[in-house]
């Protein structure tokens, strides 16, 4: 079944009183189960798409459909359901993560929200041991603070609370982009385990063509604020059909002999 | 030699473990040498050091010579001198590394006035030269921008254009594309490769992503927590890497290699290994 | 470096303090008792002498540096807790709202401090150390919320603000546990530097007369009263003038010691 769903699309933002046109009519639709990767460097409006899709910024124009149900004018019980469905993973853990708060906390968090059940709250502290658990941050403390980690163990505290009320969409936001390349390998096996252990419906953004790839069946490829290119990653991959996203996966440095 | 660092050991404040420790390599006239590592190896450190921009809080010890003077221990001014002239310097963040209040011509118009002792008209022209030559359109334009009129590719072409513009001998360039977008990085790498190939300098390019080291580099060493674990030819150590971490950072370094959705290798099963 | 700042701060605060404390505890003879000898040089009965009614000096400088920390306290506690959520609000909201916000910041900021004073000093019919810290501590709420607005904008802008917004919280949790603790320290670094401007205030007030009443002793009030008999016996004028002096330079040693220690880009470099 469709769980996302956008409907032509449109988000114009003021950028020093000038009108920057950010996304065009854009449709899309995630289906549940689905690994749907979004191509495009920065400045193609893939961040502004999915924040949309998450509800988390207002399209100037067109509608954003969860479960069926448009997001603008949801009611009470229907937004709840969004925010407890859908959660993101963002870039840079740096910014991501409360600089003073315990990684406990952070993990905690969602959970303490007034869209949960407040009975969840009562085993708050071991649903926090289990996500930290499955994001293998099983020999860190929870009362450690962010700057005490690495740049790959900070990433996982981020999915760990992005976990925390058992969504069935995660959308990450570039969310290898900022770590080394050999410490990558080890987030990206982390979230192939978890898309297949918690029957996680994935939405990946990444100007990696190599990277979605590997993780994700279908793809678009956007730029400018328009989708340029879409289907199936392999086919994709194997024959890109638009110039740019031929240069797109020129551009990806590649060791010799590969 | 150019540029020889011999068992080279720096300590910041109270600290008693050290930063890096025992570092040694050497760059030969337009040699370039890939300094590689994760965050936290010591790789900007060793930079920063061979640029003498450590700061007070550091304590250095071992050689680094130019051209056979030792420069540990030279005061800032000695150092002065050799900055921007005969070494140039590129940083990673091409927003932190360029004055927000100057437009960018004259950022780089102080570089060649304060070695070259240029007029303002000749300064002038050389900027704009050196504009052209790093791949940026419209020379003029971009002289009278500010840095935040312009994009990151756009910024980083005008830290090369200053780190260069007084044909250095050597460049230090850490991270120099790390911020930029994949199509912009194959850009500025070609831009890069293309003006070292004309003035014939030599090159210390340091970054985590093995690919794009091996993109810009003959030779390459590998850094682990501190130390240099492996160094020689580009070709030998992808070939056939000695120690354990390299092998794994040979391996995590291109995921197209790997089957889609199944297990990619991690650095930790070549610790396992041996 | 960065620490002797700190700690030369630390310690005029510290001294001012101890003064303030001392002079709950213990005094040398009454500061208001009114007799003879008047212009005393120091002796064993009067340590810095007497004024020209003959109080002691020693025992109305101490006393003072009370209506100094009181005056600032006070100020700096209205300008922070009104100032702060404020300045978190302003940080928040968009278009009208904002606008308004920080253009009344404006105008409250361009309105006399001196002015407001006589105003609250005519509507309570007589000025007062209480007139004096409400006109002080009003002025000083535009200053708060500049920094807290700016800290709060950067804060707002950091993507686990987002992460709060998308697993359901309102802008309350996100203002408390967000924004609060994170502004914490630039609004640390302005209350110590308002103390100051607070101290000085008050100092400035007394001496014209809007401030403390002669019943209390206050530094500035002393320099005011001592103003016929500069040429004579300067210090009468010149102690209390240190003090103030003291007190002001410590506060804002104090405000940039913690700026440098709490900065973590300037915390950076030493990695």
């Amino acid at each position: 079944m469709t769980l996302l769903e956008a409907r032509g699309l449109d988000k114009t933002y003021r950028r020093s009183g000038n009108p920057v046109r950010a996304i065009r009519c854009i449709d899309l639709s995630v289906a549940s189960g689905d690994r749907l990767g979004i191509v495009g460097e920065s400045g193609s409006g893939k961040s502004t798409l999915v924040r949309m899709l998450a509800g988390l910024l207002e399209p100037s124009f067109g509608q954003v459909l969860y479960r069926g149900n448009p997001i603008n004018g949801a009611n009470r019980e229907q937004l709840r359901e969004l925010r407890r469905g859908v959660q993101m993973v963002f870039q840079d853990p740096r910014s991501s993560l409360n600089p003073r708060m315990r990684i406990g906390d952070i993990i905690a968090e969602p959970l303490f929200s007034p869209v949960q059940p407040r009975s969840i709250r009562a085993h708050a502290v071991e649903r926090v041991a289990e996500l930290m658990d499955l994001v293998e941050l099983d020999d860190v403390a929870p009362n450690v603070y962010p700057h005490e980690l690495s740049g790959g163990q900070r990433q996982r505290v981020a999915i760990a609370r992005a976990l925390a009320p058992a969504p069935e969409v995660l959308i990450a936001d570039e969310a290898v982009s900022a770590l080394d390349v050999s410490v990558r390998a080890h987030v990206l096996n982390l979230i192939t385990d978890l898309v297949a252990t918690q029957n996680l419906t994935l939405v990946f953004v990444s100007h990696d063509l190599t990277v979605v790839r590997h993780l994700c069946d279908r793809m678009v490829v956007m730029r400018d604020g328009v989708i340029v290119e879409q289907g199936r990653t392999e086919a994709i991959h194997a024959n890109p059909t638009d110039d740019y996203t031929a240069r797109l996966l020129a551009s990806v440095p590649r060791l010799p002999g590969h | 030699m150019m540029l020889k660092v011999d068992q080279l050991t720096v300590r910041f404040g109270r600290r008693t473990t050290p930063a890096i420790s025992g570092i040694g390599f050497h760059i030969d006239q337009g040699e370039r040498l890939g300094l590689i590592g994760e965050s936290g190896s010591g790789k900007s450190v060793t930079s920063l050091a061979v640029m003498g921009l450590l700061g007070d809080t550091a304590r250095i010890s071992g050689s680094i010579r130019w051209k056979g003077e030792e420069l540990v221990g030279r005061s800032d001014a000695h150092y002065s001198r050799l900055r921007g002239a005969a070494m140039g310097m590129v940083f990673q963040e091409p927003m932190t590394a360029l004055d927000p209040t100057m437009r960018c011509g004259r950022q780089v118009a102080e570089v060649v006035r304060l070695h070259a002792g240029a007029d303002r008209g000749q300064a002038r022209a050389k900027v704009l030269e050196i504009l052209a030559t790093v791949g940026l359109a419209d020379p003029e334009r971009i002289a009278d921008s500010y840095p935040d009129e312009l994009s990151g590719g756009q910024r980083q072409r005008v830290l090369i254009a200053m780190a260069m513009v007084n044909s250095p001998q050597l460049l230090i360039a850490d991270e120099p594309t790390t911020a930029l977008d994949v199509t912009v990085q194959a850009k500025v790498l070609e831009e890069l490769d293309r003006m070292l190939a004309n003035t014939g300098a030599g090159l210390l390019f340091i970054s985590h992503d093995l690919a794009v080291v091996a993109r810009m580099c003959e030779r390459i060493a590998v850094m682990y927590r501190g130390s240099i674990v492996e160094t020689g030819r580009l070709d030998q150590v992808l070939g056939n890497p000695q120690h354990p971490y390299t092998a794994g950072l040979i391996a995590t370094a291109d995921i197209t290699s790997a089957e889609p959705g199944s297990r990619l290798p991690v650095i930790q099963d070549f610790w396992r290994q041996s | 470096m960065k620490r002797a700042v700190l700690w030369a701060g630390a310690t005029l605060v510290a001294l001012v303090v101890l003064a303030c404390l001392v002079s709950v505890a213990w005094l040398p003879t009454d500061p208001n008792t009114v007799g003879t000898p008047t212009l005393a040089p120091p002796s064993a009965d009067h340590p810095l002498g007497t004024d020209n009614l003959g109080r002691d000096l020693a025992a109305r400088l101490l006393v003072g540096a009370r209506s100094c920390l009181l005056v600032g306290v006070v100020a700096v506690s209205i300008g922070a807790v009104i100032g702060v959520p404020l300045g978190i609000i302003a940080g928040g909201s968009r278009g009208v709202a904002a606008t308004v916000l920080m253009r009344g910041a404006d105008i409250v900021y361009a309105f006399p401090a001196l002015l407001l004073a006589i105003l609250l000093a005519a509507a309570r019919g007589h000025a007062s150390t209480f007139t004096a810290m409400a006109a002080i501590g009003l002025s000083t709420i535009p200053a708060f919320m500049r920094v807290t607005r700016s800290a709060a904008v950067d804060v707002l802008a950091q993507d686990y603000v987002m992460a709060a917004r998308g697993a359901g919280f309102g802008l309350g949790h996100i203002a408390l546990r967000h924004v609060l603790p994170n502004v914490a320290p630039v609004v640390l670094v302005q209350s110590s530097s308002a103390f100051g401007v607070a101290i000085l205030a008050e100092a400035s007030l007394s001496y014209l007369g809007l401030g403390t009443p002669p019943t209390t002793p206050s530094w500035g009030r002393m320099i005011y009263e001592a103003q016929s008999f500069v040429y004579s016996d300067i210090q009468l004028a010149a102690l209390p003038g240190i003090c103030i002096a003291a007190a002001v330079l410590g506060f804002n040693l104090l405000g940039d010691g913690l700026r440098d220690l709490l900065d973590p880009t300037l915390r950076e470099i030493t990695r």
